[in-house]
């Protein structure tokens, strides 16, 4: 009976739906537009984000050794330096592992291969990669290892220092944020109003319709309920309209991205297959929400059970 | 116990304008009762409060055991299946053929199916238009289509018919082939109200007329004739 009643008001809505098929058009096509505002601001949060997290890996202390140290020497200053305040891990790299490192990274570059041969040794020393906990704690681990102490050991310390990059970054994605807020929320209340607008006719052309049925005994349910499937179904088109240009349009937009995360194995692409459900069912899921809100509101406003 | 009991029942619109006037009115059941008086009369609106399709602004009604003035609006659906109706403009979805049209009302309340399509050419049969349930309601004469409106306020087998002007668009023809109609569905057992301003038609039937006129009830006689 249950699952009758539910088929039969499917049924009417799905009616509705195609008896004002270019109305029904026209609201996907603005739900559309408000959720695909959504999904860039959407994707410039991830894309800001993932740089944001890039920089902030490669913010780091090196600090480059004397090559006359023994490895017990190292050793005992990495631990003395992981014990200081402030730091958060050490790694030592060896001589032949910067080396190995180097040569991966400049593979291509024949004039400096040649150049390792012809110096016949390892030009590159020892070092230690230092991450604090905070943007503070580069500093005073910095200034500590100034200290006379190390002159021994150390050759020389330096900051990588990308903090400048990040706020800049920050401040940018700020701005686009705000914007791309601000667009989305006109969207929405224009696809609220469109909706509203929508149902609102819908109840005026079927009124002869809903007079029937309240006159032969129809329940509140066969009376709204195909409203309410119709704005559901606006939801569930616009969203699946969404994510068929967004993912169009991703395999257009990945490669520059990933041109942007040089050196990270970082693709929307991927991103996209792991969370893709989740970034368009939450859209879904808000879109539709909105849309029975604003057709219930045109209900209570214009139908009368 | 009457079936339907009016009690004291008044209806007052928005400044103060009052359409019908303390009525107290008895049907019992089985009853055919003719309703009558000039536009304007308080007929039409007893009888949307009967329904309730109009709140009562004083005094009671009660069907049956059930008093309906305060009814909730998730009862109203269940009375309405107990009340039929059927009006002047008979209100046919001119997108569904005869059958379909009959079919609607069911299908609205949730009835299953295969009931539905035992249920519809009986509904037919009885209204006699059997051979046309594949028609169109465009395609019927006025009184066919008042016809197939009565079908279909005959598909939840209510207990009451109310016909509110039924032959007003008819001619004198089709208005005799409706009254028949409503008589024989009388004689079945249903309790059928008739509002009409038509003479002839209650002067035909010879059953009991009530009579309307500013509001109030000025006359209601057993085998009554059309007074005003």
């Amino acid at each position: 009976m249950l699952l009758l009643s539910f088929y039969r008001i499917l049924k009417f809505g799905l009616q509705n739906f195609v008896r004002n098929f270019w109305l029904s058009l026209v609201t996907i096509t603005i739900i559309t537009l408000s959720l695909l505002s959504v999904s860039i601001l959407g994707l410039i949060t991830i894309i800001s984000q993932k740089a944001l997290d890039n920089l902030e890996q490669k913010i780091d202390i090196g600090v480059y050794l004397k090559p006359k140290l023994t490895e017990r020497q190292i050793l005992d200053l990495k631990s003395e330096v992981e014990s200081l305040p402030g730091v958060k891990a050490v790694a030592y790299i060896t001589a032949d592992e910067a080396l190995q490192k180097f040569k991966e990274k400049y593979q291509n570059n024949e004039q400096i291969g040649e150049a390792l041969i012809l110096l016949g040794v390892n030009p590159l020393g020892a070092s230690l990669r230092i991450k604090a906990f905070s943007d503070k704690d580069y500093q005073t681990v910095l200034d500590t290892l100034e200290n006379e102490r190390y002159q021994d050991l150390i050759q020389e310390a330096r900051f990588e220092d990308y903090r400048q990059v990040i706020s800049g970054l920050n401040e940018l994605t700020l701005k686009v944020k705000r914007a791309g807020i601000f667009t989305s929320l006109i969207f929405l209340i224009i696809a609220l109003l469109v909706v509203f607008n929508t149902i609102r006719i819908n109840i005026y052309t079927q009124r002869e319709e809903i007079e029937i049925k309240r006159l032969v005994g129809a329940t509140n349910a066969f009376i709204r309920g195909p409203f309410t499937i119709e704005s559901i179904l606006y939801a569930l088109l616009a969203t699946l309209l969404t994510a068929l240009i967004f993912c169009i349009s991703l395999r257009w937009i990945d490669p520059y991205v990933s041109t942007l995360f040089n050196g990270s194995d970082f693709s929307l692409t991927t991103y996209f297959q792991q969370y893709g459900l989740i970034f368009f069912g939450t859209q879904f899921l808000s879109a539709t929400i909105l849309n029975i809100l604003a057709s219930y509101v045109a209900m209570r406003r214009y139908l009368k059970v | 116990m009457p079936l339907i009991d009016f009690r004291n029942v008044s209806k007052i619109y928005l400044g103060n304008l009052e359409v019908v006037k303390g009525v107290n009115l008895s049907i019992e059941d089985g009853e055919f009762v003719s309703i009558v008086g000039q536009s304007g009369a308080g007929k039409t609106t007893l009888i949307r409060m009967l329904i309730v399709e109009e709140k009562v602004s004083r005094g009671r009604i009660v069907v049956g055991d059930w008093d309906i003035t305060h009814i909730k609006n998730r009862e109203i659906p269940i009375l309405r299946k107990q009340i039929g109706v059927v009006f002047q403009d008979f209100k046919l979805l001119q997108r569904k053929t005869v059958s379909e049209n009959v079919a609607f009302a069911l299908e609205v309340s949730g009835v299953k199916t295969n009931k539905i399509k035992a249920l519809v050419p009986q509904l037919l049969h009885i209204v006699g238009l059997e051979d046309k349930a594949s028609r169109w309601p465009k395609e019927l004469s006025g009184g066919e289509q008042q016809r197939v409106a009565i079908a279909r306020a005959l598909a939840h087998r209510p207990k009451i018919l109310v016909a509110d002007e039924p032959t007003g668009d008819l001619d004198s023809i089709n208005t005799k082939e409706i009254i028949v109609l409503l008589q024989k569905i009388n004689e079945f057992g249903t309790t059928v109200i008739l509002v009409t301003h038509n003479k002839e038609v209650v002067n035909m039937l010879k059953k009991r007329v009530v009579t309307m006129d500013h509001g109030e009830i000025i006359s209601d006689q057993e085998r009554g004739r059309y007074l005003i």
